[in-house]
């Protein structure tokens, strides 16, 4: 079994904090419980910048979920893998420095695992917020359906 | 004829600082130049009135998202010194460690992906990387060590929520301590050679008359304690900043100046080594020379070289530490708030964090005052700017001009290195 990372990426504020909202309920998945820390490992990060390519390097699998902000409906839901995500700088929310940026850096030097795939949701304008809205909250239970099976699928 | 060229750097856009450069030359000299900060004002000094002392260091943590770790130790020397709190030794020598981190994963950052393609020629970090992959990946190295260390002590690496008045809420496990001491071993020789690359690197010549001005303590390179010193023969105790250094309002900044003695001076990385240069280890100070480097120096640009000796002391210190780490019965001491005005002054990456508190006797903060290093370089930075830009050629093209001075704004501060990425650059001539 191929070793899978999934890292949520946000800030405490409204929307931004879908990533972390993801992993609990992630954690609190029955099918996710089932597998060992050595194989599926998660975990919540604020703005990793750079340090992403650190993070990345020990599994084969990387799964990103972050709050993404562009002028799509509330609660879209997004899916990148590879390349498409480092073609994407703008699109995504970048943290300090970008996702793309840093993924267009970890290919220059070879750093990359196997397999990245983002999953997004277009965040609202709410981050003065302590809550993330109920649209993001239910696109996240869809958002987390997909994810337990993508994550269940891999070899 | 009457020629006059006017450039506007108009947009410093990112996290920790907006700004912009307008720059005016007329009949071949410098008429005008301002480093204007427009960012809006952050307020972080009203926000924390009658807050609990038990809320300043996650308030304040937020302040900056490079260096939350700095903002965290001036705030809680400060409400110690009120409440009269001897921490330990075993906490401070904590603190310490937690400092290096910082300072190590913002220097590295700041030398590999903001400061260094502009001595290099190229846009960026990326370029660079395909042609120097190597010395990109050393830097990605050394930056994931000071993250690691902020981790260990903090819970995280970025806003970590680990500190607190009287200490931490919790000690590393010793198993942790060990894992994290055989990779700074393995990233040792990362720091030799970091240092002796960036002395070998061709760069011009921006030596200046200006002030430095450090903390200064008696037996250590200072990270969280000592007086506030100069190199003009100022020694003063942190709670006598204010009788000393002025701040002021300028009509195209929302961030303060500050001077000392109605001069500018400099707080930073290159000012500390200046300053401190003797209290750095011989092991260091033995490899400065044999690379034939000279300390003090006003070059402006030995402060990438400031930041690469420093990367290396913090990585001996941290080695140090964690050779002789040994968990505490407790990893704080208990807490009874009481009234009174309180100092504290640290060196962040950037160089001086002064801060003051006023609290009353259950320790909420009845008025607080918080003097950070970017505010304190800005009016060094215009000096520099005109100096460096007189000496470059003022007949230059205007995108020599604008580049020339993005690298000399960068050279000083990761924060609005972080914004020159962002100049959009209008030029009017007439």
């Amino acid at each position: 079994m191929k070793s899978i990372k999934v890292l949520g990426i946000g800030s405490p504020f409204g929307d931004d904090q879908l990533g972390w909202e993801a992993i609990d309920l992630l954690l609190a998945d029955k099918k996710i419980q089932s597998y060992s820390k050595h194989h599926l490992h998660l975990e919540k990060y604020d703005r990793p910048g750079l340090n992403l390519l650190v993070e990345m390097q020990d599994a084969e699998f990387i799964f990103l979920i972050d709050a993404v902000k562009s002028n799509n409906p509330i609660g879209k839901i997004y899916r990148w893998q590879n390349m498409e995500i480092e073609q994407l700088e703008h699109f995504i929310s970048s943290h300090q420095i970008g996702i793309g940026e840093t993924l267009r850096l970890g290919r220059i030097l070879n750093q990359l695992p196997e397999c990245i795939v983002f999953y997004g949701v277009e965040m609202g304008n709410n981050i003065s917020a302590f809550d993330v809205s109920m649209v993001v909250k239910k696109s996240l239970s869809t958002l987390i359906k997909m994810m337990g099976e993508e994550i269940c699928g891999l070899p | 004829m009457n020629k006059t060229t006017t450039i506007n750097i108009a947009t410093l856009t990112r996290v920790e600082g907006e700004g912009a450069l307008h720059l005016e030359i007329s009949d071949g000299k410098i008429k005008a130049l301002n480093l204007s900060i427009y960012e809006p004002p952050r307020l972080f000094e009203k926000f924390l009135q009658k807050r609990s002392y038990t809320e300043v260091l996650d308030f304040v943590a937020r302040i900056c998202g490079i260096c939350p770790v700095a903002y965290q130790m001036s705030a809680v020397h400060a409400i110690e010194s009120i409440f009269a709190v001897n921490s330990g030794p075993w906490v401070r020598t904590m603190r310490r460690l937690f400092y290096c981190g910082e300072w190590l994963e913002s220097h590295s950052m700041h030398i590999h992906f903001l400061a260094i393609p502009d001595f290099f020629g190229y846009k960026s970090a990326l370029d660079m990387a395909k042609e120097y992959p190597d010395e990109i990946k050393r830097g990605l190295r050394l930056q994931a060590i000071g993250n690691e260390l902020i981790k260990l002590l903090g819970g995280r690496s970025v806003h970590p929520v680990g500190a607190c008045v009287g200490g931490f809420f919790r000690a590393p496990k010793e198993a942790q301590v060990t894992l994290l001491l055989e990779k700074i071993k393995n990233t040792l020789k990362d720091a030799e050679e970091l240092l002796t690359w960036l002395a070998n690197i061709q760069k011009k010549d921006n030596t200046q008359d200006f002030i430095c001005v450090a903390l200064r303590h008696g037996h250590e390179y200072p990270l969280c304690e000592g007086n506030i010193t100069a190199d003009n023969g100022l020694n003063i105790r942190i709670d006598e900043f204010e009788q000393y250094f002025k701040e002021f309002q300028v009509p195209y900044s929302t961030a303060l100046h500050c001077t000392l003695n109605e001069q500018s001076y400099l707080t930073g990385p290159l000012a500390r080594v200046n300053l401190n240069y003797d209290q750095l280890p011989l092991l260091i100070r033995n490899q400065v020379e044999q690379l034939g480097l000279k300390f003090p120096s006003k070059n402006m640009f030995d402060s990438m070289l400031a930041r690469a000796i420093e990367i290396y002391y913090c990585l001996l210190e941290s080695m140090r530490i964690l050779e002789n780490y040994a968990p505490p019965n407790s990893a704080f001491v208990e807490i009874k708030p009481q009234s009174g005005v309180g100092f504290g002054c640290t060196e962040a990456p950037r160089g001086l964090l002064w801060h003051r508190y006023d609290l009353d006797d259950q320790g909420f903060v009845k008025s607080a005052r918080i003097v950070p290093p970017t505010s304190q370089n800005q009016k060094r930075i215009e000096d520099d700017l005109k100096h460096a830009l007189t000496k470059f050629g003022l007949n230059k093209e205007d995108a020599e001009l604008r580049a020339y001075s993005e690298m000399l704004i960068r050279n000083y501060d990761p924060c609005i290195s972080c914004s020159t990425h962002f100049l959009d650059l209008r030029v009017e001539r007439s």
